[in-house]
């Protein structure tokens, strides 16, 4: 029944891309995704995928060769990262507009200048308009369950919107760690072939992606913005079914820790800082301080109901950000503001924007950030606090 | 212009059924050609037309044009016994 | 091929192109070889923003509008995508201009070649990117004005006459590429036919005279391509098994003077710009004299 297997997060979503049976992957390779690439290369030749490699010249391109063989109605994967994602950026408009069920893998990382391999989750927070549903995950695990999950949310026929799972640029990317692998045929049962609408059939010739005025475009809108609110439902449902199967789940669009009674609520996205965060609330549960934390897992579509929820009862909340909307504030805290706006009591909230450029953060890091900002509350509400800015 | 036609169903997206032409250009073009008696039947105009708006009776040897004909003229200039006239629209409906 | 076999289906009508269209025209012969067992794939250009606007869908064939830069990789994608489904009978045509080929999709093409796919892709150069209004692109001849080279004497772009697309193709090595015009049908259909039947990829590149942006009247669209050919400002050629072959060489070449002063493109080339011009075209002829293989096979 499966095998466990001692991997990176970036093996991990190569093998759950061999379990969804893709048969077209179309990729460019950049840090630090790479590996993901480099693994379905060698599944393809080792004969342990069957699946056709297009080997493009850009990240532009790797993803118009899956929208091309999604057209064409095979199952079709590629992965970026960083600047690679920008260069993609046109794309992800185009697969997310088209409605094309196609899933996207991203290793996050900063887009430079200042130049850096490391992690980051500006790359993929940039893409956060362009209509594609975004799931962070946590460790390799998760990174292979939900890429599997993708599929199956992505080819849903009220949804049929492209997924982007997102994981931690090294942090999550090339960290080792014990994942388990069930068999092709349980996997079978979840995830079924994919079954190809008539797109480019010539026994039922369409006009595909064609130009629209006024009406007729904002009603296709109106569609979209539908199916990929819809969306939130099916990656709970789709959760869900995994865990009945799979025994794992990660409790579909949020996953609250410790968030019953807490006075301060720590939201996080990503491995890093929820890793972090999970072992400093543990910390200061233990010195008596009620802290919990929020891992929002779907950060499209936003899941503005389980967030109000959730934190409606703190007193505190510290966004923590792996990004800046530069001009206004981290991204992640921007919309949980929103979705906290006019609650009575409201609770305040801080923004800490670090990790960025791979910078650590650690469970300690998270404790001094807590305290701080309880000591200072209520004088000094929310406000931005930047990693390292006190430092010389 | 016609009211938009019912979009499939089973594929959501900006994608419509091929062939659908709700406008007819025919309207913005005043004139058409007349193949007289002096057509050999090569079909060069035929083949030269971008719009295929030249259609075939083999059996006749009878060469008539579609209402979507833009008046290019390329029939005109193409064929080679000038045999391909332009004239008004309304010369020709008073002809036959 | 005989003009009587040439199938009557007609899988493109009531386009929105200009009056006299030389693209829809290649498009149409290119069908007529094809039928309709085929899926295209049209980027921004005339051939997509003119048959794609709802209400009016010209096409009765499968097609999807493209991104700009990409249709090589859509190419591939849709290719590798039937062969994975074991779909043997569906031609895979790209139709993109020459904006969307020589510049924005160079890359794109390129390694689409590389990845050996079976595909057909169209070029249809009309010379610049005539869809938003007539701007230079890298296939714009030397001394033609466009919105963006008001004053072609002094464009340095320009100044080796237009980029050499055909050559870049067949450094490839590709399995099959040719140069056509629609002003000789039989020709280019015959080309189209040997590219269909290539297993991998090919390359057609058309010579599509506008009339809007060139400046001469919708009639003279099929006698200004033969001008074109007959002055050596356009080669008919064919590269097949690493050969490269001349389909048709001009008897008597007319002279470039006599091709640019028909077209309002080209009204302010003084002199020393036509000769200039004359000179580039007869070096270019000179180059690919050297780099065919074969004796000329004169087209049917």
């Amino acid at each position: 029944m499966g095998e466990k297997k001692f991997i990176t997060g970036d093996e991990a979503v190569a093998y759950a891309v061999k379990l969804a049976r893709v048969k077209v992957v179309s990729a460019y390779p950049i840090t630090p995704q790479t590996p993901i690439v480099e693994r379905i290369a060698k599944f393809i030749a080792d004969g342990e995928l069957e699946a056709d490699y297009i080997r493009v010249e850009s990240e532009h391109s790797a993803m118009a060769g899956c929208l091309g063989a999604c057209m064409a109605g095979v199952r079709s994967f590629t992965a970026s990262a960083s600047h690679g994602l920008a260069y993609m950026h046109e794309m992800l408009s185009y697969v997310a507009g088209g409605r094309f069920p196609i899933v996207l893998a991203v290793a996050n990382r900063s887009i430079g200048p200042p130049w850096s391999i490391w992690g980051e989750q500006q790359d993929s927070i940039q893409q956060r308009d362009t209509g594609f549903i975004q799931l962070y995950v946590e460790s390799a695990q998760e990174a292979f369950d939900t890429v599997l999950q993708a599929f199956k949310i992505a080819e849903n026929p009220e949804v049929f919107t492209p997924v982007m799972v997102c994981l931690d640029g090294f942090h999550v990317s090339h960290t080792e760690e014990l994942v388990e692998i069930p068999d092709q045929a349980e996997i079978d049962q979840f995830l079924p072939p994919f079954t190809p609408n008539a797109l480019l059939n010539p026994d039922e010739p369409m006009s595909l992606t064609m130009g629209a005025s006024d009406r007729l475009y904002t009603k296709w809108r109106y569609e979209q913005f539908q199916a990929i609110q819809a969306a939130a439902k099916v990656i709970e449902a789709v959760d869900k079914e995994y865990g009945k199967l799979f025994v794992r789940s990660y409790g579909g669009l949020v996953d609250a820790y410790r968030c019953k009674g807490a006075d301060v609520i720590v939201v996080t996205m990503g491995g890093l800082a929820t890793g972090a965060a999970k072992e400093a609330a543990d910390a200061l549960r233990k010195a008596g301080i009620k802290a919990g934390v929020l891992k929002v897992r779907a950060f499209r579509p936003f899941p503005a109901e389980a967030v109000r929820k959730h934190l409606a009862s703190a007193k505190q909340v510290i966004v923590i950000d792996r990004d800046c909307s530069y001009g206004y504030e981290g991204a992640l805290c921007s919309e949980v503001k929103a979705a906290l706006c006019g609650l009575q009591p409201c609770p305040q909230v801080t923004n800490f924007i670090g990790g960025i450029g791979g910078a650590d953060i650690t469970p300690v890091d998270v404790q001094v950030l807590v305290k701080k900002v309880i000591k200072t509350a209520p004088h000094k509400p929310g406000g931005i606090v930047f990693q390292y800015q006190e430092e010389k | 212009m016609s009211p938009p036609r019912k979009v499939s169903k089973t594929v959501p997206g900006p994608h419509w059924k091929a062939g659908e032409t709700g406008v007819n250009i025919g309207e913005w073009f005043s004139q058409e050609p007349v193949f007289t008696e002096k057509c050999t039947y090569c079909l060069l105009c035929w083949l030269y037309c971008p719009d295929g708006a030249i259609r075939r009776e083999d059996s006749k040897k009878l060469l008539t044009v579609e209402p979507f004909c833009k008046n290019c003229g390329i029939c005109v200039e193409v064929c080679p016994v000038k045999a391909v006239v332009m004239v008004p629209k309304a010369e020709k409906k008073g002809k036959s | 091929m005989k003009i009587t076999e040439i199938a009557q289906e007609e899988y493109i009508t009531g386009s929105l192109s200009c009056a006299g269209c030389a693209e829809l025209l290649a498009v149409r012969l290119a069908l007529k070889v094809l039928g309709n067992r085929v899926v295209l794939i049209v980027p921004a250009g005339c051939m997509s923003t003119v048959n794609c606007y709802y209400p009016q869908l010209p096409f009765r064939v499968p097609m999807f509008v493209g991104p700009f830069a990409a249709t090589g990789a859509i190419l591939s994608g849709v290719s590798a995508g039937f062969r994975m489904r074991g779909i043997k009978d569906v031609h895979v045509v790209g139709l993109a201009g020459d904006g969307g080929t020589a510049d924005i999709g160079l890359a794109s093409l390129s390694q689409a070649i590389v990845g050996r796919r079976k595909f057909i892709y169209i070029c249809l150069d009309n010379e610049a990117y005539m869809n938003t209004g007539i701007q230079w692109s890298s296939t714009t001849p030397y001394g033609a004005i466009t919105t963006t080279t008001p004053l072609p004497e002094i464009v340095r772009e320009s100044e080796q006459n237009k980029k050499d697309l055909f050559s870049i193709v067949i450094a490839h090595r590709i399995p099959y590429a040719a140069t056509a015009c629609p002003s000789y049908p039989f020709d280019y259909m015959e080309k189209v036919k040997r590219a269909a039947a290539t297993d991998g990829p090919s390359f057609i590149h058309v010579l599509t005279p506008c009339q809007s942006g060139w400046g001469f009247p919708s009639s003279k669209t099929i006698a200004m391509g033969k001008m074109a050919v007959e002055s050596g400002m356009w080669h008919l050629c064919e590269y097949r098994d690493g050969k490269l072959s001349f389909s048709y060489v001009p008897k008597n070449k007319i002279p470039v003077a006599d091709y640019v002063k028909i077209q309002t493109r080209f009204r302010r080339m003084k002199p020393e710009h036509i000769d200039r011009l004359q000179k580039l075209v007869d070096e270019r002829l000179q180059a690919m004299q050297e780099m065919i293989s074969e004796p000329a096979e004169v087209a049917p």
